[in-house]
């Protein structure tokens, strides 16, 4: 029998994952697609790896190791808290803009029109269409703050790290002599 | 005269992406990291604090930390989250009660294979009725739990292991170079210079134009 992808697939035993409720399931999917709390855990498991692995990188001297990890770790922080920042209001602006059975002036206004008619609050396109819309102006917005918010920030924190860090070492440098 | 058309562009938005998210986090991801690898860049290149040693590693770290996540993130994050919805929609991983219905159903030999598509043969079956909505929101938890993780892994794993191994290449390069006087970018001499300040002023648009070549922002 050839090798392939199908043959491969069919041999893989069919399995059960025990009897969830799903609504639960429902409502934690849809948190973890949401942008801000996906930004969370993004940012939260590369706080965790990325200073890790920097530290570890055998390829470059001590000196460029800590500073690449020092850096790693501030560009981690602040790109989290400013996606964060900038996610979860792009998010509630839009979904404030997008209730096709309100009655507020702005409720309809991120709608197209020819998809008003009969439209339900838990469509499943509505949903798609706020993260979608949200993710856009949340792109628009990170075309400013990349460069006047989180360089200049992550620059700063960096700098405060590398401070630390030199400081540590000379401590140690002190306890040995 | 040209006029301005918003709801055109919402229902361009709803056409072409609310139906598949994947297509805008693929699209707007790119654009994003391009853009806030060229941040950094500039943040590492302005930094006085940063030695012009340091900086011929950090820069091209960074540079292949954006190149390398958009790369991973079309081969592993796309490719573990197609393959997670594989094993739902073919029935290779369900709930119990519907393995259970399956066990007990005409498709008992042939759920879980490549070519099965549950949703095609059993959604509109009256018995596959009280099943469905565990199966909808099944499948929207194990992809949507897939495709965090596999970002995570591609993101978290991946891109800084694999960013450090290029970055180290061309960092070895870099200073190689230096050392042997073959350098356009820098000299033996800069690589020993303290002052960054000095450093700026006289390779930053080489040093600009050599790393960010490739990021089309």
């Amino acid at each position: 029998m050839p090798i392939s992808f199908n043959n491969f697939f069919n041999r893989l035993p069919n399995v059960s994952i025990g009897n969830g409720n799903p609504e639960t399931w429902n409502k934690i999917a849809d948190w973890i697609s949401r942008p801000a709390p996906n930004r969370l855990i993004m940012g939260g498991t590369a706080y965790l790896t990325q200073p890790y692995i920097d530290g570890h990188n055998k390829h470059v001297n001590e000196t460029t190791r800590d500073i690449s990890k020092d850096r790693t770790r501030a560009k981690v922080i602040i790109g989290t808290l400013a996606g964060i920042g900038v996610r979860q209001p792009s998010y509630n602006l839009v979904e404030a803009m997008t209730h096709p059975e309100g009655d507020k002036k702005y409720s309809k206004w991120l709608i197209p029109m020819h998809k008003l008619q009969g439209l339900k609050e838990d469509s499943v396109f509505l949903k798609g269409h706020r993260i979608v819309v949200s993710t856009l102006l949340a792109l628009g917005v990170m075309l400013f703050t990349n460069f006047a918010v989180d360089a200049p920030l992550t620059a700063i924190l960096t700098n405060k790290f590398i401070a630390r860090t030199k400081a540590k070492e000379q401590r140690k440098e002190g306890i040995h002599v | 005269m040209f006029k301005f058309n918003f709801d055109r562009y919402l229902e361009n938005i709803w056409n072409n992406y609310s139906k598949d998210l994947s297509k805008i986090l693929i699209h707007t991801g790119t654009i994003g990291w391009a853009l806030s690898s060229a941040a950094q860049i500039t943040a590492i290149l302005f930094n006085d604090k940063i030695s012009a040693k340091e900086k011929t590693f950090l820069i091209p770290q960074e540079t292949f930390d954006a190149v390398v996540n958009i790369a991973s993130f079309y081969l592993l994050t796309t490719g573990i989250k197609n393959f997670s919805k594989k094993l739902v929609t073919t029935g290779k991983i369900l709930p119990k009660n519907i393995k259970n219905y399956m066990e007990n159903s005409p498709f008992k030999h042939s759920y879980g294979k490549s070519n099965f598509n549950m949703e095609k043969e059993l959604t509109s079956l009256a018995s596959f009725e009280p099943h469905k909505k565990q199966y909808t929101a099944f499948k929207n938890i194990f992809t949507t739990g897939a495709t965090t993780g596999a970002s995570v892994l591609s993101c978290n794993i991946v891109t800084p292991i694999l960013r450090n191994e290029l970055a180290s290449i061309s960092h070895k390069t870099i200073v190689n170079r230096a050392n042997e006087g073959t350098s356009q970018l820098l000299t033996k001499e800069d690589i020993d210079n303290k002052d960054s300040k000095a450093l700026q002023i006289k390779y930053k648009p080489a040093l600009y134009n050599h790393h960010s070549g490739g990021m089309k922002v």
